[in-house]
């Protein structure tokens, strides 16, 4: 409280602990964990010193990163805004769109990871994009194709296509 | 040692895709709405198979190519066109004939049938109905419930873009008059056959799918839209059976209601994008209810400007909002 009324005073970042489900510590920035609509329902609740969560389903090279593109897109945001407040044209947007279409265009394996943790951690932006990435990849292959791209075993009766 | 590595390699991945949840591989389905990509998506797996059929967004692509043969009339274009559209809907599939039994698909609704979650649909036809002379720009949108509840048109002559010092004016050609009018009138008419047979179109796909809330028709050439909400739906579903179709030769449309058409017109208007566009028209049309208590003109003609404004995007919008703050005169029309 006292704090808070001392300008010469910088705050210090305020940080929270996520751990990977095998049992990595990541320490991130308060306002990027809050990216995750999970962490973020009930955060104020919790007390200071006890934010520090478990995430039992995301493994550490996923948890990586999805706190990668957590921090890219609140800074961002942030450079977004200050570039719209002083009215100089950005191309913040563009660039966002660019980065996330490199950031997603990974393995198939990686790909489902990031699905399964952003649906997980409820992160809208990260699921609409890995999901985006599945169905254009389903697009105009044949079933035999998607089969050999997702590396799925075909267990169905009828297959007319299965010439194709 | 190579088959071994891959052996391990499609056993990891297999099981990758397992574990994703029904919930969000139906998420990916409702973002792929295509119905081809996923009508094949059928047989990849079982449980795809099952996934697919709950698919609440659905996207209906005609491919065809409308030959466009001079000389015939508007009307046996607009049969012609939508004939073609409902046979090559089925011809992609005909291919694999031999290994499906040979099922009469002649519609949108056939192909749609095992989809039974639809709530969104929309259908895109190649091409739009009207076969205008060069260079004539047309535009339509109209709401429907049971029938017609609205529609704006936007018929634009010619659209060029302007250079520098070629804005000399030249307000003397505008060679209207009467038989610009009558074109005019004849441009809207068609739009409303075009729009009230595609309507026709659309019913057996109401009547099948009774959990679409949001039905959208249109085409890739962006000409005309058919848009049904939730309540225009119902509206249509509630009043089956009324006989509001109406047959002409051997074609069928839903009848037209008696309209009040609001029409503005320009012979020319410079956009500040720097494009000029010459004999611009805008209608924007309402059933006439007999029992309607009169509005003053202004409040209609506020509520018509309104029903204008974002209908069309872009150049097309701008257009509008010139138009807009032209005079307007109105014209009534029967039903038809």
């Amino acid at each position: 409280m006292k704090d808070s009324f001392n300008p010469s005073i910088e705050p210090p970042k305020k940080t929270v602990t996520l751990v990977s489900s095998d049992g990595y510590d990541f320490e991130v920035e308060e306002e990027v964990a809050l990216e995750s609509q999970v962490i973020k329902d009930g955060f104020e609740d919790k007390a200071v010193d006890d934010r520090e969560y478990l995430l039992f389903n995301v493994h550490s090279d996923t948890l990586e990163l999805i706190i990668k593109y957590c921090e890219k897109h609140v800074s961002s945001r942030k450079s977004i805004s200050a570039a719209a407040a002083s009215s100089s044209s950005s191309n913040g947007e563009e660039a966002l769109k660019e980065w996330d279409e490199h950031f997603i265009s990974v393995d198939t394996n990686t790909l489902y990871d990031i699905l399964m943790a952003a649906d997980y951690l409820n992160i809208k932006s990260l699921l609409d994009l890995a999901i985006q990435k599945v169905a254009d990849t389903i697009h105009g292959r044949s079933p035999e194709q998607i089969r050999k791209k997702f590396n799925i075993e075909n267990d169905s009766i009828i297959d007319p296509w299965a010439s194709e | 040692m190579h088959n071994t590595f891959d052996d391990f390699e499609s056993h990891h991945l297999s099981d990758g895709f397992d574990q994703i949840p029904d919930d969000i591989i139906l998420l990916i389905f409702n973002k792929l709405s295509d119905i081809k990509s996923l009508t094949r998506c059928r047989s990849v797996t079982k449980r795809f198979n099952l996934l697919v059929l709950q698919a609440e967004n659905i996207l209906v692509k005609v491919d065809c190519v409308v030959s466009s043969e001079t000389g015939d009339s508007i009307l046996l274009h607009v049969l012609k066109s939508l004939l073609q559209s409902l046979h090559d809907l089925i011809s992609p599939k005909q291919r694999y004939n031999s290994s499906f039994p040979p099922r009469n698909q002649s519609s949108p609704s056939e192909i749609l049938r095992d989809f039974e979650k639809i709530k969104r649909l929309e259908i895109e036809l190649p091409s739009g109905d009207l076969r205008l002379e060069k260079g004539i720009v047309l535009r339509w949108k109209a709401e429907f419930g049971k029938s017609l509840e609205t529609c704006v048109i936007l018929a634009i002559r010619s659209i060029d873009e302007v250079k520098g010092e070629d804005c000399v004016q030249s307000n003397g050609d505008d060679m209207e008059g009467n038989s610009g009018l009558k074109l005019r009138v004849v441009w809207t008419i068609s739009a409303l056959i075009a729009a009230s047979t595609r309507h026709y179109l659309l019913r057996e796909v109401i009547r099948e799918h009774k959990q679409i809330e949001d039905l959208v028709l249109r085409d890739r050439e962006g000409e005309g839209t058919v848009v049904m909400n939730k309540q225009g739906l119902g509206e249509f579903r509630e009043s089956e059976g009324e006989g509001n179709v109406r047959t002409v030769g051997w074609r069928n449309r839903t009848t037209v209601p008696a309209m009040r058409m609001r029409m503005r017109h320009a012979a020319r208007i410079d956009l500040p994008c720097g494009v000029r566009v010459t004999g611009a028209t805008l209608v924007v049309i309402k059933p006439t209810n007999g029992n309607e208590v009169m509005k003053n003109d202004n409040e209609e003609q506020v509520e018509d400007n309104g029903m204008a404004l974002g209908v069309f995007e872009g150049v097309f919008g701008e257009v509008v909002g010139a138009l807009l703050k032209k005079p307007s005169y109105l014209l009534e029309m029967n039903s038809f």
